[in-house]
């Protein structure tokens, strides 16, 4: 395990987005930023990304995230979607485990995580830390794959023939389910969500889960493959809205107030 | 300040004969109360493979060593294309060895070690991704039996005796330096109880003493 770092001075980087500050060396010790992590969403505390703006098309989806409060009963906890029910792609929590949907018009790709042991009882233990993982093999006979800690999970053939379209009426949202509204994340906290139009291999996702977990303090999350959008948390400490740190291609409005607090 | 990570196994595969199946108590073997003692430490995991018994999935290979890899019911790489585990349980015990059931004799430790070899690189060439855990051989209950005589019996004893202290280890040790993750799984505080020829009693004393270091390999190979 790579040994958990102390606190860096934080500098100002001519160029950097607002609220980030970027690994930097330090006589050969890659000194790392805090860790932070948004919670207590709801139908009204949310961030939500305008239609057409980031990536419909995903190969691989890596979110870190908490469980603080398991769905009971019928509840959904949508983490992130970029869907408008027509096409994109969503992650959410029940109590049968945590699931995935890639669709566009041509019809849906689910992939559930399957319950583990007592059927109808959330897996996510209250209080620890996930890596999960979605990838997206394009074209009809392709795989659509979860994966949590780095293990797959569940796999489904793709439906649709390519991944998945970029749709003008969609965009990315965490914290609640987009275009119904309700289906919001309570009791589940967000780390970091990253984006790539590339689908990452299962040993790829296991050494990029392993990384992330090797530590357990001033976390890192690796860039993925062809990465395009990389929201974390410690962005939203400076700032209200959600900038993305790949170029900013979808910034995220802050709507309510949802919570933002140091991890680690 | 630090972060507790969730402690996920992913799937597993307990790959291998009666033993695997748990015969003859019908109780399931060492898989149960494998699953019950990963849930008390904290661990999520899922049994996965083409049969279910006693609540848990799992796959037949055949009668012996080479079935898990050219023939049988359930050859190794369709039920790994199939089932997609993240954790490869192998469990030979001492009659897997031989070519099959009631003939063919005791074999070599070199012939052992081939064929063990063979299981493994198939796994890995078939899923990259793969952890393999090998559980300590048992070795030989009582009795004089048509397909067990006594004196092949003492022959077994004495190649499973080699097995486990230096063949399995060397195994384990070869296939993580190729760059799959391996553990050789032992030694169990006393060599289980058994039934028969070879199959552990369901009770304490059979069975369960198989369990710790099992749960102990499992997450040694996948630490969260």
């Amino acid at each position: 395990m790579e040994p958990n770092l102390p606190p860096r001075l934080l500098l100002n980087i001519p160029g950097s987005k607002p609220g980030a500050s970027l690994p930097w060396d330090a006589g050969g010790a890659v000194l790392t930023e805090p860790t932070y992590i948004v919670s207590g969403f709801s139908d009204t505390k949310y961030f939500a990304g305008a239609n057409g703006a980031g990536t419909g098309m995903i190969g691989t989806v890596r979110i870190v995230m908490r469980t603080t409060t398991p769905p009971t009963g019928a509840q959904s906890h949508t983490i992130v979607t970029h869907t408008n029910d027509a096409d994109g792609w969503y992650f959410l929590i029940n109590v049968n485990g945590f699931m995935g949907q890639v669709r566009d018009s041509s019809g849906p790709s689910w992939v559930a995580f399957p319950a583990y042991g007592t059927a109808g009882t959330s897996y996510f233990v209250a209080g620890s830390l996930y890596v999960v993982h979605l990838t997206v093999g394009a074209g009809v006979g392709g795989k659509v794959r979860s994966y949590v800690q780095g293990a797959e999970t569940a796999a489904q053939a793709a439906l649709t023939g390519s991944a998945v379209a970029s749709s003008a009426s969609s965009g990315l949202w965490i914290g609640r389910y987009q275009s119904t509204g309700g289906l919001a994340a309570t009791g589940e906290d967000v780390v970091s969500v990253c984006v790539s139009p590339t689908e990452m291999t299962p040993a790829q996702v296991i050494a990029d889960a392993e990384a992330i977990m090797g530590r357990t303090a001033r976390l890192r999350f690796p860039a993925l493959p062809g990465e395009a959008e990389r929201y974390v948390a410690k962005d939203l400490v400076a700032v209200a809205d959600w900038h993305d740190r790949d170029g900013d291609d979808a910034t995220l409005t802050k709507n309510g107030a949802p919570t933002v607090a140091l991890l680690t | 300040m630090t972060v507790t990570w969730g402690k996920h196994a992913g799937a597993i595969l307990f790959m291998g004969d009666s033993t695997c199946l748990g015969s003859v108590g019908g109780t399931g073997g060492y898989r149960p109360a494998t699953f019950t003692q990963l849930a008390s430490d904290g661990w999520q995991a899922r049994a996965v493979g083409s049969v279910s018994n006693n609540g848990l999935c799992f796959a037949i290979a055949g009668t012996s060593l080479v079935d898990f890899y050219t023939g049988g019911a359930h050859p190794l790489d369709a039920e790994i294309t199939a089932q997609r585990p993240f954790i490869l349980m192998l469990t030979a015990v001492y009659n897997d060895w031989r070519a099959g059931d009631g003939v063919g004799g005791p074999v070599s430790q070199a012939t052992v070690r081939t064929r063990m070899e063979t299981v493994i690189s198939q796994a890995a060439a078939v899923a990259p991704w793969l952890r393999i855990v090998i559980p300590q051989c048992l070795t030989s209950g009582a009795g004089d039996t048509a397909a067990w005589p006594n004196a092949d019996r003492a022959a077994y004893a004495a190649a499973t005796a080699a097995w486990n202290s230096t063949t399995g280890p060397a195994i384990a040790a070869a296939t993580t330096a190729s760059g799959t993750p391996c553990v050789f799984c032992g030694p169990y505080a006393s060599e289980p109880t058994k039934s028969d020829f070879v199959h552990p009693v369901d009770t304490a004393g059979g069975y369960p003493v198989m369990v710790a270091p099992i749960v102990a390999a499992i997450e040694a190979i996948k630490p969260r």
